[in-house]
Formats: C-alpha cells, sequence, structure tokens
C-alpha cells in the first residue's frame, strides 16, 4: 500500500501540491512525508503525461494508477486521446461518466484511473474545480471579481489569454482575501477554500475508489 | 536481427510472444519466468535445428534420462527430451514451434514433435531410417532405435521447418535422446552461437577462446573490456594450470614483476572476460548471458552494457542476455536513446509466467525508468 503500489500523475507543480490537500481536508489522512497514500509524479504538460501513462502501466511495482488532466477547451478529444494512449491495455468509455473513470486492466492485474478537470464534462482546468470551492456567502465579492478580470482584459490590456480565465479569477480572488495573495494548495489548507464543498465530493470519492481508500 | 520470436508448447511456455526485439535484448522476469527458455529457443534457432543444440540445453540444466537397453553398453549419455515440451508431456499431438521474424521480414521456424512409431510399418521404417544413416536435406539422419517391449510407446524425434524435410532422430523407450544420436546429424551450425552460464564459462574452455584472438585487434579490445573491471590489469595469458594440458589465466598488472592467476582478482574480472570472448566468438550469431550481472558490482554495470553493446555491433552479434538485479536494467540506460519509441537497436522484455505476451520497454522508457521509478522486473 502506498508509494510503491499508487501512483497518480498530474500535468502540473501546482496539481502536485493541491490534490494532497484537497484530499487531506476533505478527511482521508494523506500519510507522512515517504509514507504517503499515493506518489504523485508532475510531468509538465498533457502530453508528457500521456506518454507517462501508458509507460506506467508496465510498472511491476504498481496496482493503482490515477490520472488527472485538465479537459481544456475540448474534454470529447481530451478523452479521446487518453482512451486511445491506453487502449493497447484497456478500454477506456470514450465519454467519462461524471463519477470519473475506475476501471481494472485484466492483463496486468491494475486499476487504472481518469479524472478530467473540472468535472468530467465540462470545458476547464483545476482552477475551474477551485473556483467552485469559493465559500458562496459573499456573492457580490465573486461577482465582482468576475468581471474585474474581464474588464482588465478587455479593456486595460492584461495580458492574459481568455483561455485562463479561470486561473486569473481565482488569482484575483485570492489576492482580496486576507492575509492576501495565498497560494492555492495553501488556500485549501487554510479553509479559504472548502474541500468538503459538494461540487469537490465527486472527485474525493472517485479518489478513494480508485485508491481503495476507506 | 530477430525482431520478434513467438515461442509455443515450450518449457514453461504455452505461448510466448516477443516484440520490439533488438541487436541487444535484456529479459526481466521473477524467478521460473521462463528467461533462460527463451535463451535455449534462441540457441535453437541459431543452430538451425540442430538437435545437439536440444541435448545441450537439457544436459545443461542435468535434465538426463536413463539409458537403457543396448544403448547402454555404448556408455552413452541421454537426456530427457520431454522437459522441452509444456507440461513435460508428449504424445502423438504434441509439438513445440519456435518461430522467429527478422528485420527484413525474413522468418525462421521449427517444430518439434514426437511421432509414434508406427506399429505395422515398424520394420521397414526401422530399415530405413534405423539401420542406413542416410541424408536428408543434406543431413544425415540417426541410426539407433531401441524397440521397447514393454507397453511404452516408442517415440521418434521429428525436427522440421516449413519447406525443409523433416529430421528425424531416434529417441530411447523412455523419452531418452541419446549425445550420439544428437550428434549424428552432422550439423554445421548455421550460426555461432556463445552462452554463458550462470557459473559462466571454464577457464580451459575460454583460454581456448582467447587464443583465438591473441595477437589480433580483437585481443586489445578484451583487455580493454577487463580494465574497466580492474584498472591496473596490463596484459593476460594461458598457460597450462595442471599436467593434463587444461589452460587457466595469468594476468600481469601493471607495476608487478611477476604474473598472477585470473582467479585472484574476483568474479567480476572473469565474468567480463567470459562476455568480451563470446562476443568475439559469437562474430555475426549470437550472444546468449544467463544472468550477465552475475559477479560485476554495480558500479561496473553501465561500463559493461557499454562494451557489449559498442562489440556486438562492431561484430553483428545479437545479444540476449537475463537479470534480476535493478542495478543491471537501470544501468541499461547508458546505451540507449531517450527519443526511440518504438523497437530500437536495445530492449528490455519482462517476462512474466503464465502471460502469453512479453512486456517490451522502449528505449525512451529504459532511458527514463529512474526518472518515472518504475519498476521493469
Amino acid at each position: 500500500m502506498g508509494l510503491r503500489d499508487n501512483l497518480l500523475l498530474v500535468e502540473g507543480k501546482d496539481d502536485q501540491r493541491i490534490v494532497p490537500q484537497l484530499v487531506e481536508s476533505a478527511g482521508v489522512p494523506w500519510g507522512p512525508r515517504g509514507d504517503e497514500i499515493v506518489r504523485i509524479h508532475e510531468t509538465d504538460g498533457y502530453e508528457k503525461l500521456a506518454g507517462q501513462f501508458k509507460s506506467q502501466l508496465k510498472n511491476a511495482g504498481l496496482l493503482r494508477i490515477g490520472v488527472v488532466v485538465d479537459a481544456n477547451t475540448d474534454p470529447a478529444s481530451r478523452g479521446r486521446s487518453l482512451a486511445a494512449t491506453v487502449a493497447a491495455e484497456c478500454a477506456l468509455p470514450q465519454t467519462p461518466p461524471p463519477e470519473g473513470v475506475v476501471v481494472p486492466v485484466t492483463r496486468s492485474s491494475k486499476r487504472l484511473g481518469v479524472w478530467m478537470m473540472p468535472n468530467n464534462a465540462s470545458r476547464g482546468m483545476m482552477e475551474t474545480f477551485l473556483n467552485a470551492l469559493r465559500p458562496a456567502a459573499n456573492a457580490s465579492l465573486l461577482a465582482h471579481v468576475e468581471s474585474a478580470v474581464d474588464v482588465a482584459r478587455q479593456t486595460h490590456g492584461a495580458a492574459f489569454s481568455a483561455y485562463h480565465r479561470d486561473k486569473a479569477i481565482i488569482h484575483t480572488w485570492l489576492a482580496w482575501q486576507d492575509p492576501p495573495g495565498r497560494q492555492l494548495h495553501d488556500a485549501i489548507k487554510q479553509a479559504m477554500l472548502n474541500a468538503s464543498h459538494p461540487y469537490a465530493a465527486p472527485f474525493i470519492a472517485w479518489f478513494k475508489a480508485l485508491y481503495e481508500l476507506p | 536481427m530477430i525482431r520478434e520470436l513467438k515461442i509455443e508448447n515450450f518449457r514453461a511456455f504455452r505461448e510466448l510472444h516477443l516484440t520490439g526485439l533488438g541487436r541487444v535484448n535484456l529479459l526481466v522476469g521473477e524467478n521460473n519466468s521462463g528467461k533462460t527458455s527463451v535463451l535455449e529457443a534462441i540457441a535453437f534457432l541459431a543452430s538451425g535445428g540442430d538437435p545437439t543444440a536440444l541435448y545441450t540445453s537439457l544436459s545443461r540444466r542435468g535434465e538426463q534420462a536413463i539409458v537403457e537397453g543396448p544403448a547402454r553398453e555404448s556408455g552413452d549419455d541421454a537426456v530427457d527430451v520431454r522437459h522441452l515440451f509444456f507440461g513435460r508431456r508428449i504424445g502423438d499431438d504434441t509439438a513445440l514451434r519456435i518461430h522467429a521474424l527478422d528485420a527484413s521480414g525474413a522468418t525462421v521456424d521449427f517444430h518439434l514433435s514426437t511421432p509414434r512409431v508406427p506399429d505395422d510399418g515398424l520394420p521397414d521404417w526401422r530399415d530405413a531410417i534405423a539401420q542406413r544413416p542416410r541424408r536428408r536435406a543434406g543431413r544425415i539422419v540417426s541410426r539407433v532405435i531401441e524397440i521397447d517391449r514393454s507397453d511404452r510407446v516408442p517415440r521418434y524425434l521429428r525436427i522440421g521447418s516449413p519447406g525443409t524435410e523433416a529430421i528425424d532422430v531416434a529417441l530411447l523407450p523412455n523419452g531418452g535422446l541419446t549425445s550420439d544420436n544428437a550428434t549424428l546429424t552432422g550439423f554445421d551450425l548455421e550460426k555461432p552461437v556463445a552462452f554463458v552460464t550462470t557459473s559462466g564459462i571454464g577457464d580451459d574452455e575460454l583460454a581456448g577462446f582467447y587464443e583465438k584472438i591473441v595477437v589480433t585487434s580483437e585481443e586489445q579490445n578484451v583487455v580493454a573490456a577487463l580494465k574497466e573491471v580492474e584498472s591496473s590489469i596490463a596484459r593476460i595469458a594461458t598457460r597450462a594450470v595442471d599436467p593434463f594440458d587444461h589452460r587457466g589465466f595469468v594476468v600481469g598488472l601493471e607495476g608487478a614483476s611477476e604474473p598472477v592467476p585470473l582467479g585472484s582478482l574476483g568474479d567480476g574480472v572473469h565474468r567480463m572476460l567470459a562476455i568480451a570472448l563470446s562476443l568475439v566468438t559469437a562474430r555475426g550469431g549470437y550472444l546468449l548471458v544467463d544472468e550477465i550481472d552475475t559477479g560485476l558490482h554495480h558500479t561496473v554495470m553501465r561500463k559493461m552494457w557499454k562494451l557489449v553493446y559498442e562489440t556486438a555491433k562492431r561484430l553483428d552479434v545479437s545479444v540476449f542476455a537475463t537479470t534480476h538485479s535493478y542495478d543491471c536494467v537501470h544501468a541499461l540506460a547508458a546505451i540507449t536513446r531517450p527519443d526511440v519509441r518504438t523497437a530500437g537497436d536495445v530492449s528490455l522484455i519482462r517476462v512474466e509466467r503464465g502471460k502469453a505476451e512479453g512486456i517490451p520497454f522502449s528505449e525512451e522508457e529504459i532511458s527514463r525508468l529512474d526518472e518515472w521509478q518504475i519498476e521493469a522486473r
């Protein structure tokens, strides 16, 4: 169990810090350093993640392999790409179910899981998912953050691309908290972002199902 | 160069399919997964279907048969061919098959079966095959067939290859293949094969290899290989070690006036010498090494792979080796290119008990085993 058996592949360094915090804050103990429940590799982007995913299926030292990827602008195409990556080993559903994918790989007696951020269906990314975990109490602030981000880009020449709107939103919102400018994983730790939010529940359930955690 | 190998009904394998093979191939897998059997299958292929190769591999494992009947008087040894067949069973429908596909698309294909000696046709059959050694497809067929009076069914060993006439070799009633019958077929090896077992190669045989390359350009390369393990080695020579003219090695060390026996330098030097000399002996053919890491310290493993790879390329040798060693597997990255994702020059294959497909790792994957923390074994 743990480092030897369980691996999670994520696209970036942020994800590598966010996922353990998310899981732990949701009440699943991550374990002490060196004895974590899951080893996480960050791959620096989707292409490299897909490459390593395929190779890790041959890892004799693993029982459970998960990937967390961003759906980005075309969830269907991302789903097809992942299915094609592991087609030689097992059949992934072309359209992932809302609860995420957990499938057995019969040939190598492994379990394989896929979660597509934010919710296996919508366009978006890790930050889209995290935006949904902000407390709804101050709705006018949430609305103001969104409009400020849009105005900054449309009127004042802010350089971020439209595609990264959700990233700009969460970092702007974090800039206006007390203390300002927490990093994403830290914001979860400080409960500025709520890991027990119903929106996060399917992800946590997927994670526990894949790694067979109590 | 073999790209694909398919083995059916051979030893531990009901079926085994290996793809992505290259110039240097390392086989990993648990004990009894059949790694050594793969080496034996390749030795048999390389022999061109020579029953001597079968005899040798059975004998190497100590799979002897009791010699019965008149053959006993000849003082001949025999091996039990049943061990070659999956489940150790031979019968009318049992055949094993070894099939290889090379880079050019050419195939080599051998079938082995043990047909029953026909009841009624026996005297004629015996006349035709047993009493008169004769050539078939350019090969001599063995001559002694022992007919058992008991209820055991007399069988013979048939080695066939599509497009050529089969060779039939007599068996003892208990399935024994005598060394006399195995060698009667008069094969010339189609390709040289050097098989280095876990216990290595005896000094006497190694000395014979060495004497063939003394004062050729390969001698320098062999000494250079030894220096990778023990840098103080200046030169080596063979000499008689006993009154029966058995040969052994002495080593001249830098700055020492007296030679020392090779044995005093440890297992690593001996292993490296066996690998380096076997590579030269296998020129144009196959080097098969069981547990290639034996005796080698983990710090020499990368150098060993470089030596094997460079020599194999220079001398056109295909290398198949096995290991259980983590360091040996990971050191393979010393000769792989991280950009090669399909079949390349170097391959790593895991053989799993009971699984029909070997699991191949590309050069890219071998290069990244450390980074990705992949356990290949």
